[in-house]
């Protein structure tokens, strides 16, 4: 493990990360750093290139330069099954559950991905009781809150070390973003390193360590989060959003 | 003039009929449903199983039961590692397109064929029954190994059921037909998936071609009508669906028995085909189909 001047040991180091669809390079020179117990949030417009850059990490989308290294491994040559296997949940745009099987089977796939018994489900079922009454049930019948709980907590299933959210409160009434807020929190007391990819600002604002702006696939701007809080309108430089 | 006779005949004809043709449906639903292939390419995975199953069967002709019991584990375990060997070497390089898939699988249907033909001839082969039971009925005698055709049939159908339903393996194979992107995120080996399922597929129309081949013959064009049936009976019952394929595979079995045995077995091709016309206005998905959703 890297530490880092803040005493965090760096989980996952992304350098140089390009990707592309077909012939059309979404993603340039992708790099970040990620410690245990912080939750980065990326930010910026639709079609920036948030979505390609977890895709990339995940290995789901043709990403020919970049280096990834977990935990001191270098990961970069990695299948995409294998990726998770290492460590890194996914938590896609749109939930993307399993909607025919039931809940069960769904936070089952999460459990057979890695030999980690089944902590991350118990501490999932605490922080979404609601799934535990669920279990039998499509998952597909769910409602949209209780969809994106189950797909975080299918997440949770691989005990990560990182995890990499995609919009996880799109749609989502009040209580149910500060539901997934919690989930949030807690990943970050728990060590998780969390990626963070949002277009509803106040939502993460309060559980977000640093933010990074992402503009025509690469990332333009690094703020710490103190500079954000004490002045909200500087994200409308940036994304057009406001705390 | 008693129909009950008439009847029970017709009713087991078609039994047997929709057994062949439920393990072969099977087959091309599972491949369908899980990689969205459309496999041309299955009719000749049945014809192999037919005709490796004589082959494996004539090498030891003094022993019937044994050379039957050695072409049902032999003949589809071959065929199952061609169907790796096709995956690997051709649809998984086309992408598993659609339309490169089915233009890819005529093609391969072609070679199957041809190398059939050049290998063992053009006559039809006859194999000897593993065993000999006339079952009596109040009105006449009935072949025993029709029955065990049936019975099977019926193992493995229950066996698939439940290994997809309660097996890790199952429960891979159902994820990846939701989702490939989801099902490699949490780890599933989509590729070896694949392999396997098309694998899988074409061992189901082997397994249909080897329980078939004491009743009819083997022949390098055996593969043509199985696939065309096959192909009705996934339509009816839904792409993908397996309960779906069961009960279209019982249905066009039971009418095709009862037609041939009352009408022609023209008229009721005639009839299976009217009915895949009606089902695609009507209810294109399928009778137990449905359209697909994503949460």
């Amino acid at each position: 493990m890297t530490v880092q001047d803040g005493g965090c040991a760096t989980v996952l180091s992304i350098r140089g990360l390009d990707a592309f669809y077909g012939a059309a390079q979404a993603l340039r020179d992708f790099s970040v750093e990620l410690r245990g117990g912080e939750v980065l949030c990326l930010l910026g417009r639709n079609g920036a290139g948030k979505t390609t850059a977890l895709k990339a990490i995940m290995g789901t989308v043709h990403r020919p330069h970049g280096r990834l290294v977990l935990d001191g491994r270098d990961i970069s040559g990695l299948a995409p099954e294998a990726v998770p296997r290492e460590g890194i949940a996914h938590v896609p745009q749109g939930r993307r559950l399993f909607s025919d099987l039931t809940v069960a089977e769904n936070l089952q796939i999460g459990l057979n991905v890695r030999p980690v018994g089944r902590r991350g489900l118990s501490t999932a079922l605490a922080l979404f009781p609601v799934l535990a009454e669920r279990m039998s049930q499509r998952a597909g019948t769910l409602s949209g809150g209780e969809q994106t709980m189950l797909s975080i907590a299918r997440a949770m299933c691989l005990d990560p070390k990182v995890i990499l959210l995609d919009e996880p409160t799109e749609g989502l009434m009040p209580a149910a973003i500060a539901r997934i807020r919690e989930a949030v929190a807690q990943l970050r007391a728990a060590g998780v390193a969390v990626l963070l990819v949002e277009q509803r600002v106040d939502a993460v604002l309060p559980v977000a360590d640093r933010v990074a702006f992402m503009e025509n696939g690469t990332i333009r701007a690094r703020l710490d989060i103190a500079e954000v809080r004490a002045d909200p309108s500087v994200l409308n430089r940036y994304v057009g959003l406001g705390g | 003039m008693d129909l009950a006779p008439y009847l029970l005949l017709a009713g087991l004809e078609g039994l047997v009929e929709a057994s062949v043709l439920m393990l072969s449906a099977l087959g091309l639903s599972l491949v369908f449903g899980v990689m969205r292939v459309v496999n041309v390419a299955h009719g000749e995975f049945y014809m192999l199983g037919a005709v490796g199953g004589w082959a494996i069967a004539s090498l030891v002709p003094d022993h019937p039961a044994l050379g039957f019991a050695l072409a049902l584990l032999i003949a589809p375990a071959l065929v199952g590692a061609l169907a790796i060997a096709a995956d690997r070497g051709i649809l998984r390089r086309i992408g598993y397109d659609p339309e490169a898939t089915i233009v890819a699988t005529i093609g391969l249907s072609y070679i199957i064929q041809q190398v059939v033909l050049m290998t063992f001839g053009p006559d039809a082969r006859a194999v000897e029954p593993p065993f000999y039971l006339n079952i009596r009925f109040p009105w006449f005698g009935y072949s025993g190994y029709k029955l065990f055709i049936v019975a099977v049939a019926a193992v493995l159908v229950g066996a698939l059921w439940v290994g997809l339903r309660r097996s890790r393996l199952g429960l891979m194979m159902r994820a990846t037909q939701f989702d490939r992107e989801t099902a490699q995120n949490f780890g599933i080996p989509v590729g070896r998936v694949y392999s396997g399922v098309f694998a899988m597929g074409a061992m189901l129309a082997a397994v249909a071609g080897v329980l078939i081949v004491p009743a009819n013959q083997a022949h390098y064009l055996m593969g043509h009508d199985p696939l065309l049936m096959s192909f009705v009976v996934v339509i009816v019952g839904g792409l993908g669906s397996i309960p779906g394929t069961i009960a279209a595979a019982v249905l066009i079995g039971l009418s095709d028995g009862l037609m041939s045995v009352f009408f022609s077995p023209t008229l009721a091709k005639i009839v299976s085909t009217l009915l895949v016309a009606l089902v695609l206005v009507f209810r294109p998905q399928g009778l137990f189909g449905k359209a697909e959703t994503r949460a």
